[in-house]
């Protein structure tokens, strides 16, 4: 294969990978929890600029960019803190974006949030280098690679599956377990669990938590991959493209949200690139997200639980002995 | 069928005194007084509007009164939020149904236990060998109790799909499984089926006879007749009068304001 | 004070918008997300009148009241009515407004382009008005906005329809039993806040140099926060809600301009955290409550 299809390849790979680890986070808080994190995209950002500046070293060393908290920690070091500014950003906005007793208030209140953070972040460059973004992150362990960016490149997707492996491990067992099931009575009747004793605004709060933290790391990932993030990586088509590839693969269901990524964000994102040029620039993308709008009503009117909807769980009874005599 | 023991009742299980609630210049409840004795099962009766379920609400927690008290064991708990006032036994069902749509019975059901290993963030990340001895012990009384109310065979049905008389049943049994000390059910056999009725009635009589302290708003009477010890009777938000039905049924103002109409 | 007379014209544009907004948000019990899509509708539309047509910008304006009442009727029978009628919980519905909103935004980008326009205006200069700096179109514009309030507050008040929208708005099951025709209502109530939203998107576009297919959608939430502000669903709290983001929005803007729309988000979010259900609320505090189950 020649390595111009060999980087094609990669690429899709790295970005599958991410956008899967991303998309379990927003299934635990929407699919799961039934949290509509509008914001969800400035958690994944987050993680993608923390990590950025905690390997590209002091700001003063650079001539073209100006950021906070410069450092070069060895890897993986700036990914777990990347992780963990997530989950802390999230636990601040959960301060009053959960306040809101209704869930579309929460969302409206989110999507807020996240558009002052872009343009918060645009205002003030000694942040994250304003507009123009974060470049030249370095790679972790690139100068091991004596084999070129091929090489390289595979190395990295074997990274990012590990990292989802350990998140499907994570994923798995917290869905499986009557956590994941509180959660999902949270998700039907918020009102009817509280009053069976379930402290419903501490459990959204979790969740919350837990996602952006998820999605922080999915940034983590990509940014070090693609070396650079700029405010016009996060907007709301973002959060948008996340929320339907988890309609369409299939709310609730880890394996439906990994289809919807693999669909939603990798064929149908891809497809784009084949059509042929027509109108002008742009013109492609904005019937492309018409046509994400109309799949989403489609979805939502026809088949609301998605591709592969949320598996019903049966629990098996104990066995019980019979009534006198042998069983 | 009489109700209960006839002995005087014994200490107050819950006490709600001059309760008030007002929202956009309507009084729901204006100055309700009266109290729960333990161990028994309570009706609470009137017409509609008469501001019935929203005391039950104020009592378990979902709704903030004006002014008056609300005293469970001797504390005030008026205002508290609903899971703290649930930790405290008191448990409710819902006028309108509250299952949980796509959840099955089963989990309906088990959802509901109190103190669960696995229910935490933290014992979840322990894993299924952290919680599972304790869920099977879960499921096990669950799928005793649907025995019990007849609904073992829709086990595995999402509670959405089942009827609405169904869906009342899931709620009291939910209600059941929380352990509670104080159940409050708000009309908990509309759209039962006749047959079913007195089936769940003499369940709640059992309940009743083991202990469990209850207040139920109905509206059938038959069934107030058959399955409470006292009852308590508002209208336009205040306790008209507090007693038995044979007592009741001689109170001219009952009468007038509830038993005709 | 020249920014006191931006605000105002902000606040007469933001009265428009919100007001609207909560009307739909008080009979059917939705955040309207393609609210701002349907104001760049009505500020295209006066655009194909006053440069295509000829026409003044004030036919314009109403060419996009019209086009706003289509658009918005259109939205409710055709999509919200249905996915309510079927019982869709209100959290999934932000998802479909979403959805049209994209759709819109995104159509009418495919169809008119993504480059600036602005209407066929003369230029004008300002007026000196107790204090303020103010053109003669924008206190047109502050007449409408006024005119259109006290028209509203009369159908509201004193007209049959009127008390049904509000009926409806408190209690729908309560006014169905009542007679009222809550279908009618409601598409009616539709029509008169679509016709809002389409004045408020040329109001807006006329405010601005120039205007793109993202000039309703970029100032939604501004609406959203002045709506909330006074209680989403109560249109006097929404009118309330807009003077107060609509100067203070502009007053900080002479500090930086792009604190303008941050302060109007941090009015929300304060709003949220002290009194979340804004500074009217009344009976609607029920449909909060049965909402959230």
């Amino acid at each position: 294969m020649s390595s111009a299809y060999q980087y094609y390849a990669i690429t899709l790979l790295v970005y599958f990978g991410v956008n899967t680890i991303a998309c379990w986070g927003l299934n635990l808080q929407y699919g799961i929890a039934g949290v509509l994190n509008f914001a969800f995209i400035l958690f994944q950002s987050l993680g993608a600029y923390i990590a950025s500046v905690l390997s590209l070293g002091p700001a003063e060393g650079s001539t073209f960019q100006t950021y906070v908290l410069g450092a070069t920690l060895p890897f993986p070091v700036p990914w777990l803190v990347a992780t963990a500014a997530g989950g802390l950003l999230a636990l601040a906005v959960a301060a009053f974006a959960l306040r809101p007793a209704r869930r579309d208030f929460q969302a409206m209140v989110m999507l807020v949030v996240s558009i002052i953070a872009a343009i918060l972040v645009v205002t003030e460059p000694s942040w994250f280098n304003g507009q123009r973004g974060l470049a030249a992150v370095p790679k972790p362990f690139v100068d091991h690679f004596s084999g070129g960016l091929i090489q390289y490149g595979w190395f990295y997707v074997a990274m990012t599956g590990g990292v989802c492996l350990l998140v499907y491990w994570f994923v798995h067992r917290m869905t499986g377990s009557p956590w994941g099931l509180r959660l999902r009575a949270m998700r039907e009747n918020a009102e009817a669990l509280s009053s069976l004793g379930v402290n419903v605004k501490a459990e959204s709060v979790k969740v919350y938590v837990v996602g952006g933290a998820m999605a922080a790391l999915s940034g983590a990932v990509l940014v070090q991959f693609i070396g650079g993030w700029s405010p016009g990586s996060w907007t709301i088509n973002e959060t948008f493209l996340y929320f339907v590839a988890i309609i369409v693969g299939g709310a609730g269901n880890n394996a439906g949200v990994v289809l919807g990524a693999a669909l939603v964000l990798g064929l149908f994102q891809e497809a784009l690139r084949y059509l042929p040029a027509f109108g002008y620039a742009g013109l492609a993308e904005s019937i492309q997200f018409m046509a994400l709008g109309v799949l989403i009503l489609a979805f939502l009117w026809w088949r609301p639980g998605g591709l592969i909807p949320e598996r019903r769980r049966t629990y098996r009874a104990p066995r019980r002995p019979a009534p006198g005599g042998p069983t | 069928m009489s109700a209960g023991p006839a002995a005087t009742p014994g200490p107050a299980a819950l006490a709600v005194a001059d309760l008030r609630v007002t929202y956009g210049g309507v009084h729901a409840v204006d100055g309700a007084t009266f109290e729960v004795p333990e161990g028994r099962l309570t009706g609470l009766i009137g017409p509609n509007g008469a501001g019935k379920s929203t005391v039950l609400a104020v009592i378990a927690g979902g709704r903030r009164p004006s002014g008056g008290r609300v005293v469970l064991n001797g504390q005030d708990i008026a205002g508290w939020p609903a899971h703290r006032v649930a930790r405290r036994g008191v448990i409710r069902t819902f006028q309108l149904s509250s299952e949980f749509a796509h959840l099955t019975v089963l989990e309906n059901l088990i959802v509901a236990a109190p103190e669960q290993r696995g229910a935490g963030f933290g014992g979840a990340l322990l894993g299924k060998r952290y919680w599972r001895a304790q869920q099977a012990q879960i499921v096990a009384r669950a799928d005793r109790l649907l025995d019990e109310f007849q609904l073992g065979p829709s086990r595995n049905l999402y509670a959405g799909e089942l009827s609405g008389g169904q869906k009342r049943l899931v709620e009291i049994m939910r209600g059941l499984m929380a352990g509670p000390s104080l159940l409050l059910l708000d009309e908990p056999l509309a759209g039962v089926n006749p047959s079913l009725r007195l089936v769940v009635e003499s369940h709640l009589i059992r309940l009743r006879d083991q202990g469990l302290t209850m207040i139920m708003v109905e509206h059938e009477l038959p069934t107030v007749e058959r399955c409470c010890d006292s009852v308590v009777v508002m209208a336009r938000g205040r306790v008209l009068a507090e007693g038995s039905m044979a007592q009741l049924r001689k109170d001219q103002e009952v009468i007038d304001a509830y038993l005709v109409g | 004070m020249p920014g006191l007379g931006f605000g105002l014209v902000t606040a007469a544009i933001l009265t428009l918008g919100s007001v609207g907004f909560s009307l739909q948000f008080g009979v059917s019990n939705i955040f309207n997300l393609a609210y701002g899509d349907v104001m760049t509708v009505g500020a295209f539309a006066a655009y194909l009148v006053n440069t295509v047509g000829h026409a003044s910008i004030w036919l314009g304006m109403a060419a996009g009241a019209v086009a706003g009442s289509a658009a918005s009727t259109a939205i409710n029978t055709f999509v919200y009515r249905p996915f309510l009628r079927r019982g869709t919980a209100l959290f999934a519905m932000v998802m479909v407004s979403l959805a049209v909103g994209t759709i819109l935004e995104n159509g009418i980008q495919a169809i008119a382009g993504p480059s600036y326009r602005g209407y066929r205006v003369t230029p004008e200069k300002s007026l000196h008005l107790l204090g303020m700096l103010l053109t003669a179109r924008q206190l047109t514009v502050m007449a409408i906005a006024v005119a259109c309030m006290t028209a509203l507050h009369v159908i509201l008040r004193y007209t049959r329809i009127g008390r049904a929208m509000r009926a409806t708005a408190a209690n729908a099951e309560l006014a169905r039993s009542c007679g009222v025709g809550t279908g009618r209502v409601t598409t009616l109530a539709w029509a008169v806040s679509g016709a809002l939203c389409g004045t408020s998107g040329v109001a807006l576009a006329l405010n601005l140099a120039s205007f793109n297919f993202t000039v309703g959608s970029s100032f939604l939430l501004v609406v959203v926060a002045s709506a909330v502000f006074g209680s989403v669903g109560q249109p006097y709290g929404a009118m309330a809600g807009a003077l107060v983001i609509g100067v203070a929005s502009e007053l900080a803007a002479i500090v930086s301009p792009s604190l303008k729309q941050v302060v109007a988000f941090v009015l929300l979010a304060i709003i949220l955290l002290v009194r979340p259900n804004g500074l009217w609320p009344g009976t609607y505090l029920q449909k909060m409550e049965m909402a959230a189950r």
